[in-house]
C-alpha cells in the first residue's frame, strides 16, 4: 500500500498543492479536512483498499479544487 | 541515390522521437513534485540537469549506432540493398502494430506499454529526486526506457546519414538536429509549467492527444518501412 500512515498522505498531498499552485495556508485547512472526512467514510468497513482511500480521497478533494483532485485521481495514470 | 529519401526518413523519425510520451511523462511528474518542494528557480535548475540527461544519452546512442553501423557497413556491400533492409522493414512494420495497439495501455488515462511495477518505481524515483546529480541521471534513464521504440531509429537513421549524399545537405548538421530532437517535448512541457499550467493541464493534454498520438506513431513508422522497402530494397 502506497500510503501506511496518515502523515505521509497529507505530507504527498501538501507537495501537490503547492505544486499547483494553491496558497499553503487553504491546503493545509482543506487537506486536514479531506483526510478527516475520508477517514469518517470508512468507519463501517473493516478492511479498506488502496483505490477505495483513493476514491475517498478524490471525492473530498473535488469539494475544494477540482484540478486537486484530477491531479490526484490521474498522476499514476500518466506513464 | 536522391537526397529526398534519407532527409525524409530522417524527418520522419524525429517525428517519432517528438511523439514518443515517456520521456515527458517522466519530466511532467518530476517537475510537478519537484515544483511542490523546492523554489522556482531550484526547480528550473533541476528540470535543466534533466533535459541534460535525456540529451546525453540521446547523443551517446545515436553516435554508438553511427560508430557501429560505420564498422559494420562501410567496405562491405551497402546495408540497404541486403537482408538488413528487410529485417529493418519489418521491424518497423512491427513497431507501427505495436504503437497503435499496445503504446498506450487501455483506460481512460495515458497509461504507456511499460510494466506498472516499473512506472510505479519511475514514479517513486521522480518524486525523491533532491540533487542536479539524480535529477541528471533520471533524465538519462528516461531516454533508454524506450529503447525497444528508439534504437531502431537511432540505427536507421545512423546508416541514411551515412549514406547520404552531401552535396546538398550537411550531414553533420541533420545529425545535431536529430540528436536535439527528443529534447524538443521536454522544452515544451518546461514552457507549460513556466507559462502558468499545472500538471492537471499536461495530463487534460496528453489524454486529449492521445489517439492522434498513437495514430502519428503508426504512421511515420509504416511510412519509413514503405520508403525501405521501396527505395532501399527494390533500388
Amino acid at each position: 500500500m502506497e500510503y501506511l500512515d496518515e502523515q505521509s498522505l497529507i505530507h504527498d498531498l501538501k507537495v501537490d498543492a503547492r505544486a499547483l499552485g494553491i496558497p499553503s495556508g487553504a491546503a493545509e485547512i482543506f487537506i486536514t479536512r479531506t483526510v478527516k472526512d475520508a477517514q469518517k467514510s470508512f468507519k463501517s468497513k473493516q478492511i479498506i483498499t488502496e483505490q477505495d482511500l483513493k476514491r475517498a480521497i478524490v471525492k473530498e478533494l473535488k469539494k475544494y479544487n477540482h484540478d486537486f483532485a484530477y491531479v490526484y485521481e490521474n498522476r499514476d495514470k500518466i506513464i | 541515390m536522391s537526397v529526398f529519401i534519407p532527409v525524409g526518413i530522417v524527418i520522419l523519425a524525429m517525428l517519432i522521437m517528438i511523439f514518443l510520451q515517456l520521456s515527458p511523462g517522466i519530466y511532467a511528474l518530476f517537475y510537478h513534485y519537484a515544483s511542490g518542494k523546492y523554489s522556482k528557480k531550484r526547480t528550473s535548475d533541476l528540470g535543466m540537469f534533466f533535459i541534460l540527461g535525456a540529451e546525453t544519452i540521446a547523443a551517446c546512442l545515436f553516435l554508438c549506432c553511427y560508430y557501429f553501423a560505420y564498422i559494420l557497413f562501410i567496405g562491405q556491400s551497402r546495408p540497404e540493398t541486403g537482408i538488413f533492409a528487410w529485417i529493418a522493414a519489418g521491424i518497423l512494420i512491427v513497431l507501427a502494430f505495436c504503437s497503435f495497439f499496445f503504446y498506450f495501455r487501455p483506460g481512460t488515462g495515458t497509461k504507456l506499454f511499460i510494466p506498472r511495477n516499473f512506472a510505479t518505481s519511475l514514479d517513486h524515483q521522480a518524486k525523491t529526486i533532491k540533487t542536479r546529480s539524480d535529477a541528471f541521471a533520471l533524465g538519462a534513464f528516461s531516454g533508454t526506457c524506450e529503447l525497444i521504440f528508439t534504437l531502431p531509429l537511432y540505427v536507421i537513421t545512423a546508416i541514411e546519414i551515412m549514406e547520404m549524399n552531401t552535396e546538398y545537405f550537411s550531414s553533420n548538421l541533420l545529425t545535431i538536429i536529430y540528436i536535439l530532437t527528443p529534447t524538443i517535448p521536454l522544452f515544451i512541457i518546461r514552457w507549460l509549467f513556466h507559462s502558468g499550467r499545472n500538471l492537471s493541464d499536461i495530463i487534460k493534454l496528453r489524454i486529449k492527444d492521445k489517439h492522434f498520438t498513437r495514430f502519428i506513431l503508426a504512421f511515420c513508422y509504416l511510412t519509413i518501412a514503405i520508403l525501405i522497402i521501396c527505395f532501399r530494397i527494390n533500388s
